[in-house]
């Protein structure tokens, strides 16, 4: 792990608390810093205040969705270029598209991926 | 509702109906008799496409003097309702003197089978959420398992390998329930079959490991090109080369072919597996089926593969035949037209 890990913070938001923790255990076990949202508002305002290195972004969440989150941080000044992964159990072509349309960097299917690959594809997007 | 009875003369002029036909069609047999059928309504076949005189059920069989059955939609007075048809030549000396037609109204059916498809594809994905988590906390245990007993790191490898196989078959569930349903789009991109076909062999190596199976690839060139829909053909190989990996002996080879021929690409899996009994090679495209002696080898299939194999096929345009020897192996020939088929925008996408 690169020292410049260390300062790297994830943003995770998911409904799903069981998942957002145990992702982001893994996260922090391999020493980066984690915030976890529970939907997409809360999300938003993580992102706009810390600015994250990566954002965890699943798609279906009370509140405000993954994709009306999107779309407001891609009108963000600091948004529009921020890494997203997209992670979801949702495989319906359109809401993919739509969401590759506003721009992300990876569409990941939840149930398809160890934690270990999640891991790789995240430190990939920031080292590039 | 009870079926419906139109008869006809040779000429297709209405002879006679029933009660059920003036319901449906709403209209006196008065109005009805001596009249042409095309003159009352219009028919289309069972994609939706609109069929000229000679190719409506009706006609063809008067033509043909054969009996013609199937689904049909029959479009009258501004609606169009999805009928299940039998028509029947009426035979006097060898010559053709009349039709019947027999026709049920499959509106309820259709919707049921809508309703049970797509309750299939949305408890896919509300189930993929829970084995998501058991995924992934079972990962995060095996990960850290040096207090584990040897037992209990061979218990957690059996809940893993039980909760991927569920992960599995929700996958292939998914699919049957998107193939049945017709709502997935086909693509009609041009791509190169040779690398989708080494991706899906990186894929299955971990598979082919297990059991030190080796696959030989046969190309005809480095690039063989068709119009079609990359997704629709990984799940195709995929599913053909883990079928062959799993029905094959410790060991085994297995051949993947791919050459064009004039207007076609084939694609040959070729193992020297436990093959498919004779009784049952009639049975092994029918969703859930599983030949006696692959459930033998493998208690864990689902029985879906190969009809899902088939119904991708046929959506590509293209055939899939077998020729196999139980106890010598079976080799799956897939022929796919080069120019694809047409494109289909609609709501899922295979995964």
């Amino acid at each position: 792990m690169s020292k410049n890990d260390n300062q790297r913070k994830i943003l995770i938001v998911d409904d799903e608390k069981d998942m957002r923790e145990i992702l982001g255990d893994r996260f922090s076990a391999e020493g980066f810093p984690v915030l976890l949202a529970g939907d997409g508002k809360e999300g938003l305002t993580l992102a706009f205040e810390n600015h994250p290195s990566a954002i965890l972004l699943d798609i279906a969440m009370p509140n405000m969705d993954g994709l009306q989150m999107l779309e407001k941080l891609r009108n963000d000044n600091w948004g529009k270029d921020a890494s997203v992964v997209l992670l979801t159990n949702i495989s319906d072509t359109n809401k993919i598209e739509e969401a590759r349309k506003i721009g992300i960097q990876a569409y990941m299917l939840k149930a398809e991926w160890k934690m270990e690959q999640i891991v790789d594809q995240v430190k990939k997007i920031i080292h590039n | 509702m009870g079926e419906g009875v139109i008869v006809t003369d040779k000429n297709n002029n209405i002879i006679m109906i029933n009660k059920q036909t003036e319901i449906f069609l709403n209209k006196k047999s008065e109005e009805l008799l001596g009249k042409r059928t095309d003159e009352i309504y219009d028919v289309e076949d069972e994609f939706e496409k609109k069929l000229e005189n000679s190719e409506k059920p009706l006609q063809k069989t008067l033509l043909a003097g054969k009996k013609i059955s199937g689904k049909y939609y029959c479009l009258h007075n501004d609606r169009k309702i999805p009928v299940f048809v039998n028509a029947t030549p009426v035979i006097c000396e060898s010559e053709i003197i009349g039709a019947i037609l027999l026709f049920r109204d499959i509106s309820r059916e259709n919707e049921i089978d809508r309703a049970k498809t797509e309750f299939v594809s949305l408890a896919s994905h509300q189930l993929r959420t829970p084995l998501s988590i058991i995924n992934w906390y079972s990962e995060a245990l095996t990960q850290n398992q040096n207090n584990f007993s040897k037992e209990q790191k061979n218990y957690m490898k059996k809940i893993c390998n039980a909760n991927q196989r569920m992960i599995n078959l929700v996958k292939s569930l998914l699919n049957t329930s998107r193939l049945k349903m017709n709502t997935f789009s086909i693509k009609n991109k041009e791509i190169d079959l040779v690398k989708i076909a080494r991706n899906t062999l990186e894929e299955v190596a971990e598979l082919c490991s297990v059991q030190n199976i080796s696959i030989e690839e046969k190309f005809s060139s480095e690039t063989i090109r068709l119009k079609g829909d990359p997704q629709l053909l990984t799940i195709i190989l995929h599913n053909l080369l883990t079928n062959a990996i799993k029905y094959s002996k410790r060991d085994g080879k297995i051949i993947l072919e791919i050459f064009e021929q004039k207007t076609d690409i084939i694609i040959d899996v070729i193992d020297q597996g436990i093959g498919i009994p004779e009784k049952q090679k009639k049975e092994i495209f029918t969703r859930f089926f599983r030949a006696n002696n692959a459930k033998e080898k493998d208690a864990e299939g689902t029985g879906l593969g190969l009809y899902i194999i088939k119904t991708t096929v046929e959506k590509l345009g293209g055939k899939i035949t077998f020729d196999s020897k139980e106890k010598k192996g079976t080799t799956f020939s897939v022929i796919l037209p080069k120019n694809g088929t047409l494109e289909k925008e609609s709501a899922k996408k295979l995964i």
